[in-house]
């Protein structure tokens, strides 16, 4: 279940994550944290997913970023809280994204990424359809920042601000890299512009 | 066929769907004895090794107009006097370049040589009544932003291009409006402002209230208004600036939670709101609030989003949204869907005319309504230019350019809104 978290076989619930994120640091902010596992962490998965394209890899993101939550001091406050669990999760999946170009130098998971896009699960299969994957795999060979920008205003859909906030870009280089990403997606689509 | 935009989000939201919440897998326990400050190490390699994007992806061909200009029924007053300009300054963010168009046919006459950077904000560009351009932009290779001139020849060509002297903004100043004197001798910057260089992850503290800076384009001495809006509110912004003939009144529009999002979690659930007020360029600066209220939001006028003074300061030329919020299947609507362009009195505050108007539908983000209208007027206040957003890229045909004409925008090309700035 998504609102449990688990260790080497044992299986913590979201009650016991809060205790033991008090436990350790009564800071602001923290009692915050099994309310936003709750409400939020499915959604933080498929953003995830969104970016770096794959389940798996996205859990792992967003175990991380859990986990590092549960241990650190402050943390901010109400809505920003989510906001920096966004950029967290985005960080996260840099990283990912990351490795996994340095494997493909080295010719390592050359399967994995022969497509140049994300391995997707039977599930995924099933559901989108071909249209989907097109559009999908054209946003994955979308610059990092293009590609972000473009899930968080289409997907999430959150106003510049909140997408400025999150990537720690100015609301105009919101405004010129979704436009440019679209475009760029509009010519892979090979759509008439 | 369906958009870009719409495919986006179908293909989207379908590839969220697929992955079910009873299906995650559950969190591992973090190791309460891993206590470092590990996070720092990610944060400062992603940094490290952030991408840059690359150059703006080069459009081939462009969208035909929306056809949604409005008919010359129910509107008084045309707003224009003879042929507008022939040639008129432009921001495409197609192609990341400063050019000069024809009027009449849309065909790049020149090339202005502002060294754009590709991944700043985009430029803002302005025109004085003597013939003199100024664009702000972000210069390559700089977080900074500065002030450009530069003065058409009789064939568009592009002459005494220029820095303008102490022009430099400061690190994480960005200029948003712009509006020069008529005689260019002096030019109004509206400051927002930006963190630089910010790190991933970390959450900044909102932005400042907007500033208004005016620039001696001789000497490069500066007048600079700040504060006083805090009495109504949070979340400041310039929309627009305009001077009176004489260059004695500096007027802007000011938006309490404004642009393009009515959500109010957008500026921590404030009041939108919106005036028009004077500055005084003599006056050596001061408060925002210091000079004359021209003109309030009001429930005849729910949704200022430009407001310019006329040369003689008896009229206001406005773009006013009005009407239902109408959104999408996705996302709801962010603006009022009806658009005009009224005169307005500056003695009564009452509507004089409407010079265009126009339906804008739905207006969520996810279905490319622009998220700006710019009203730009030519030297003398007679020709306008209206301008709908930068979203509706390639696969959308919702975005309009077109300067008004008997109460029809009479298309400029591009057509299709994907332009950043112009003026004329």
């Amino acid at each position: 279940m998504s609102n449990q978290i688990g260790d080497a076989g044992r299986v913590w619930d979201i009650g016991e994550m809060t205790a033991m994120t008090d436990a350790a640091d009564p800071a602001p902010g923290r009692h915050d944290v099994s309310v936003l596992f709750r409400e939020r962490h499915a959604e933080l998965v498929r953003l995830a997913v969104l970016v770096v394209g794959d389940r798996p890899s996205a859990e792992d993101v967003v175990q991380d970023v859990f986990a590092r939550l549960c241990v650190r001091g402050r943390l901010p406050e109400g809505d920003g809280l989510l906001a920096y669990v966004r950029a967290a999760v985005l960080n996260g999946c840099r990283s990912a994204l990351r490795h996994r170009a340095v494997v493909r130098r080295f010719g390592g998971a050359r399967g994995f990424l022969a497509s140049g896009t994300a391995q997707v699960s039977a599930e995924h299969e099933a559901i989108l359809a071909e249209d989907r994957r097109q559009v999908l795999a054209a946003l994955a060979e979308l610059p990092r920042r293009r590609r972000e920008v473009l899930v968080l205003r289409y997907w999430l859909g959150l106003p510049e601000s909140e997408i400025a906030a999150t990537l720690g870009i100015s609301p105009g280089t919101v405004k010129s890299t979704a436009a440019r990403g679209l475009a760029a997606l509009a010519r892979k689509l090979g759509e008439r512009s | 066929m369906t958009t870009t935009e719409d495919r986006l989000a179908d293909a989207l939201a379908a590839a969220a769907r697929a992955v079910p919440q009873e299906t995650l897998r559950p969190l591992t326990a973090p190791d309460p004895r891993r206590h470092r400050p590990a996070w720092l190490v990610p944060v400062a390699a992603a940094t490290a090794v952030a991408l840059v994007v690359g150059l703006a992806v080069a459009v081939s061909s462009l969208l035909p107009g929306s056809g949604q200009g409005a008919g010359s029924s129910g509107l008084s007053g045309t707003g224009s006097t003879g042929a507008p300009p022939r040639y008129y300054v432009e921001a495409d963010i197609s192609s990341d370049k400063v050019v000069v168009r024809g009027t009449a046919s849309g065909a790049v006459i020149a090339t202005v040589p502002v060294p754009v950077a590709h991944d700043g904000g985009n430029p803002a560009i302005t025109a004085a009544s003597n013939g003199t351009f100024f664009v702000a932009a972000f210069a390559r290779r700089t977080s900074d932003e500065r002030i450009y001139r530069f003065r058409l020849t009789a064939a568009g060509q592009v002459t005494g291009f220029a820095p303008v002297p102490g022009s430099v903004l400061s690190a994480g100043q960005q200029a948003d409006a712009l509006a020069a004197s008529p005689d260019g001798s002096q030019l109004a910057l509206g400051i927002s402002f930006f963190v630089p260089h910010p790190k991933p992850g970390k959450i900044y503290p909102p932005a400042p209230p907007d500033q208004i800076v005016a620039i001696d384009t001789a000497t490069g001495m500066k007048t600079v208004w700040r504060g006083g809006t805090s009495t109504l509110g949070r979340g400041f912004s310039v929309a627009s600036l305009s001077w009176t003939a004489d260059g004695r009144e500096l007027v802007f529009l000011g938006q309490w939670c404004g642009g393009f999002a009515l959500s109010s979690e957008a500026c921590g659930n404030g009041r939108r709101t919106a005036q028009v007020r004077t500055l005084d360029p003599a006056s050596g600066g001061g408060p925002l609030d210091s000079g004359q209220l021209l003109l309030g939001q009001s429930a005849r006028l729910p949704y200022i989003a430009q407001a310019l003074i006329s040369p003689d300061g008896s009229t206001i030329t406005a773009i006013v949204l009005t009407g239902p919020v109408t959104g999408s299947d996705y996302v709801s609507g962010t603006v009022p869907s009806r658009v005009s362009v009224r005169r307005i009195s500056v003695a009564t505050g009452r509507p004089l005319s409407v010079l265009y108007r126009r339906d804008l539908g739905s207006t969520a983000m996810v279905n490319g309504v622009p998220d700006f209208l710019a009203l730009h007027a030519d030297g003398v206040g007679q020709h306008w230019m209206l301008v709908g957003g930068i979203s509706a890229g390639p696969g959308y045909d919702r975005g309009f350019n077109g300067w008004i004409d008997d109460g029809r925008l009479a298309p400029l090309k591009p057509v299709n809104g994907r332009i950043a700035a112009e003026a004329w």
